[in-house]
């Protein structure tokens, strides 16, 4: 795409990170995180958080040892979170006080908030009692039904799952009164809250955003709904081994679990308030596949398209990019249409760095993109790009790029994140390091 | 472009205008039919038979019993026929790329997107989760380990995933080859408001030249019933035609509906290559957040007043340029005074000059689907030069007390027109369209 197709962005502003919240498998807190994952530690493990037996896949990257009241002011207000928007609440707190901002410094009127959420994740608890009671000769009476849940079900249960309640609450907790948006476009979703929130400040409608996403499907439900479709990786004698991306031994994704927020500021108020600067997000790409519901044209186009599109939006060639945050998640239909894209892109030897973080999370479906957009940004700033672990052989579209098993250094360069969802939606991110 | 038409607002960014409507409502499944029903302000509430409803708090809802989803499109037996509200989305995409004329074989694929504000398909089924429930009974009793063994079986995984809120826009991509950018919002009741303020926003910024955007919203099941009603934002009053009342002093909650609206938005340059039917431009949008409580509005109206005020300056229109507000108006006692507040405070002492209108009267709350079915009724207003009653008008209250165009539907010259979609979390959104004019008016 030329730039004569954005005449508006000749007045742009530039837009920075300065802050980052993640609540993760790998640990609550930013160094946790980093720590793990440039450590080339799993999150995933045994399931946990509820009994999982007769399920032939009981392996996840959970979030442990998460104490929702730590981070929440008003604890009443825990009972109408689900688990998802109790996580982003948290990674939401965690990057407001990353990025030093006090009521004094921003407009209330000028902080918006852009999140990437999931679906309704009702869960049976919700409904065990109403249902029970509601059985007549093993079918469900309506006429009971109808008459009990009036009592039997938690009056607010509805808030509990509503998809914008993640955004809602963090706009309560941080007096944010800007634009508020929530996405909900599968594995897509956060990268594309985060890149709708970049140009709402690169075209001035707020200054500042909180962007992000959250997903926590690791329940009951959430585990047979993707084992059904038959998308998870079976479980083998070590669950730190079972996500594999891009290796010719992968097999199927694994769930996880998480959520990360960034801080999303424009550059001049960041500047003038002697704001820490992480990184600068400097594009964004989003198409669609016109393949099939439920599975991407194997060749990736659609990916290709949003990356070009993200790339030229950041007036970055190609071969300036100096790292790939890959989509990978082991699905291997998923992995080789991706690949076949970034083959296309990056047709020379040797190919670019690259880092596919699945390995180590799972998939967080809707906040995949904002735990990969975080990683991202903290490779920029610590100049260290993750490891791809458990990646033995690369499939054969993928040899040229360069995987490594363990951290390496990271040059002051751009780095591309991609987001790839099952139906082919795909948004491409693009930062850079941010120079004075 | 040469000739009058200039086709950059003053601020360097590009016009955007509609093309194309496509819209299946309980008061018709087409932009016509819809319309007509509206004028004649006959309520298109119904009794809900296809469930046992009758000890449900809620028993009425817009709903659309003869609604029929074309074999042609998607047979019945294939896997991935689409659900209920996708199938809405997909009637209405059909009307709205039909009524613009687009050939979209002949545009670039990249630059076509798809912005859709889409509800849920059924998030659990009830029967099948009742069946596991039944099953891990009879097994001794319900606990995680049953229900888990029994869901196995049960779950119908790809129905779960079809559902899901982010697949009609995949679907709509797949039926019309679109390879733009293609998303969903869901900020509740704003959310069809929301996904076509953005899609402007992606025209005029240069992203794409079309955008096929609205919203879609199809949850009138006994579950979600039983959510809204715990809720208690819906009415319990049950009398099919009476219960929609907003602004009315016995109104006392929202009515469900479902449906689908669906607009094609186009660069101006564009539209005017290709001869295209111009309904209406698109001028302004704003989006706020209350940052007050989950479930209250701000009682100052505060994000509302902010969201309409920024779509009258996006739109570079002043507030005495508004002719006609079709208000959100849920029927709700909270929302309907809020919303007079936030009218009275953008518009000064012309407040009580313009007249305002629900749809929700005549429709019900069609949720994600609301805004964009309420915009149609927003264009055709303006393209008739007439506004659709407030039903059920009866008595009036004294903190709404504004000209609601009550029962009869009336003529006078609309030029341009605001509309307002408010959600559950304080989510604002208001859109400013106006009567297409060969010189930018904003």
């Amino acid at each position: 795409m030329t730039a004569a197709n954005f005449p508006f962005q000749a007045q742009q502003r530039r837009v920075v990170v300065t802050g980052l919240g993640i609540i993760s498998s790998l640990g609550l807190t930013l160094d946790e995180f980093w720590q793990g994952l440039t450590g080339g530690q799993s999150g995933v493990s045994r399931l946990s958080n509820f009994c999982a037996d007769p399920l032939p896949v009981q392996i996840a990257g959970e979030v442990r040892n998460f104490a929702p009241e730590r981070f929440m002011q008003n604890r009443k207000s825990i009972k109408i979170m689900g688990r998802h928007i109790q996580l982003a609440v948290a990674a939401a707190r965690n990057a407001f006080q990353h990025s030093g901002l006090s009521p004094e410094n921003f407009q209330p009127e000028k902080l918006g908030v852009s999140f990437g959420t999931g679906t309704l994740n009702a869960e049976y608890q919700d409904f065990k009692d109403v249902l029970s009671a509601s059985l007549n000769q093993g079918k469900l009476d309506y006429h009971i039904f109808g008459r009990e849940s009036q009592q039997q079900v938690f009056p607010l249960w509805l808030l509990k799952y509503i998809p914008n309640m993640a955004a809602s609450h963090v706009s309560i907790m941080l007096n944010a009164r800007g634009p508020s948006n929530t996405i909900t476009t599968l594995c897509t979703s956060s990268a594309h809250a985060i890149g709708e929130g970049f140009w709402m400040i690169r075209n001035g409608q707020a200054d500042l955003m909180i962007t992000g996403g959250t997903d926590a499907q690791v329940t009951p439900l959430g585990m047979v709904k993707f084992y059904r479709l038959g998308l998870l990786a079976e479980d083998g004698a070590e669950p730190s081994q079972a996500s594999r991306p891009f290796d010719q031994g992968h097999r199927g994704m694994v769930m996880g679990e998480g959520a990360a927020v960034l801080v999303l500021e424009e550059r001049e108020h960041a500047l003038r308030r002697k704001a820490a600067v992480y990184a600068e997000i400097s594009g964004y790409g989003a198409a669609a596949d016109t393949w099939d519901p439920m599975e991407p044209n194997p060749d990736g186009p659609s990916l290709e398209i949003a990356a070009r599109h993200a790339l030229s939006d950041a007036a970055c060639r190609e071969k300036e990019v100096d790292s790939l945050f890959l989509a990978g998640n082991g699905i291997p239909f998923m992995d080789c249409a991706e690949a076949r894209a970034m083959r296309r892109l990056f047709p020379g030897a040797p190919g670019p760095r690259a880092a596919a973080i699945k390995s180590s999370l799972g998939h967080t479906h809707s906040a995949s993109g904002a735990l990969a957009s975080l990683a991202a940004v903290l490779s920029l700033q610590r100049r260290t790009l993750p490891p791809t672990i458990n990646l033995q052989s690369p499939i054969r579209e993928l040899e040229a790029f360069r995987f490594s098993s363990t951290a390496r250094s990271l040059e002051a360069g751009s780095v591309l994140v991609n987001n790839f969802s099952f139906g082919g939606n795909s948004a491409c991110l693009v930062f850079r390091a941010h120079n004075e | 472009m040469s000739g009058f038409q200039s086709t950059q607002r003053i601020d360097g960014r590009r016009r955007v205008v509609i093309t194309g409507l496509g819209v299946v409502s309980p008061a018709g499944q087409e932009a016509d039919a819809f319309w007509e029903t509206l004028m004649r302000g006959r309520s298109a509430i119904r009794p809900i038979t296809y469930f046992p409803a009758d000890t449900f708090p809620v028993r009425i809802a817009g709903w659309i019993p003869d609604f029929d989803f074309p074999e042609s499109i998607y047979p019945l037996d294939n896997r991935y026929f689409p659900d209920r509200r996708t199938q809405m989305a997909i009637v209405a995409a059909d009307q709205a790329v039909r009524d613009a004329g687009l050939d979209l074989e002949s545009e670039r694929p990249d630059r076509v997107g798809i912005y859709l504000g889409s509800g849920e398909g059924s998030c659990i089924d009830l029967e099948a989760l009742t069946e596991i429930v039944h099953r891990s009974l009879a097994d001794g009793e319900l606990s995680e380990t049953n229900f888990l063994k029994h869901s196995l079986d049960i779950v119908a995984a790809h129905q779960a995933f079809k559902s899901e809120a982010g697949s009609s826009t995949m679907y709509l991509a797949r039926r019309y080859r679109t390879q733009g950018p293609n998303l969903n919002c869901l900020t509740a009741c704003a959310a069809g408001s929301q996904a076509i303020g953005e899609a402007f926003r992606r025209i005029q910024h240069g992203v794409t030249d079309i955008m096929i955007s609205g919203g879609t919203h199809s949850m009138i099941r006994p579950l979600d019933i039983i959510g809204f009603s715990l809720l208690t934002a819906l009415s319990t009053r049950n009398d099919p035609e009476k219960t929609s009342r907003p602004f009315d002093a016995g109104r006392d909650g929202f009515v469900l509906g479902e449906g689908a609206g669906i607009l094609i938005l186009e660069e101006l340059g564009h539209a005017l290559r290709r001869g295209a039917p111009i309904h209406a431009e698109l001028l302004g949008y704003g989006s706020t957040a209350d940052s007050y409580r989950i479930t209250d509005t701000h009682p100052e109206a505060r994000g509302a007043i902010e969201a309409m005020r920024l779509a009258l300056q996006d739109g570079n229109t002043g507030p005495d340029e508004i002719d006609y507000v079709n208000a959100h108006g849920t029927s709700t006692i909270e929302n309907d005074a809020m919303e007079t507040l936030a009218i009275k405070q953008v518009f000064g002492n012309r407040a009580h000059r313009i007249p305002v209108s629900s749809t929700k009267s005549i429709i019900g709350h069609l949720i994600a689907a609301a805004g964009a079915v309420e915009l149609i009724a927003t264009v055709l207003s303006i393209r008739h030069n007439q506004a659709h009653p407030t039903i059920n008008y009866e008595t009036p209250d004294p903190f709404c007390d504004l000209d609601y165009i009550p029962n009869q539907a009336r003529a006078f010259p609309i030029d341009k027109a605001q509309s307002n979609s408010f959600g559950f979390g304080g989510q604002n959104v208001s859109l400013v369209v106006g009567r297409y004019g060969e010189r930018p008016s904003a």
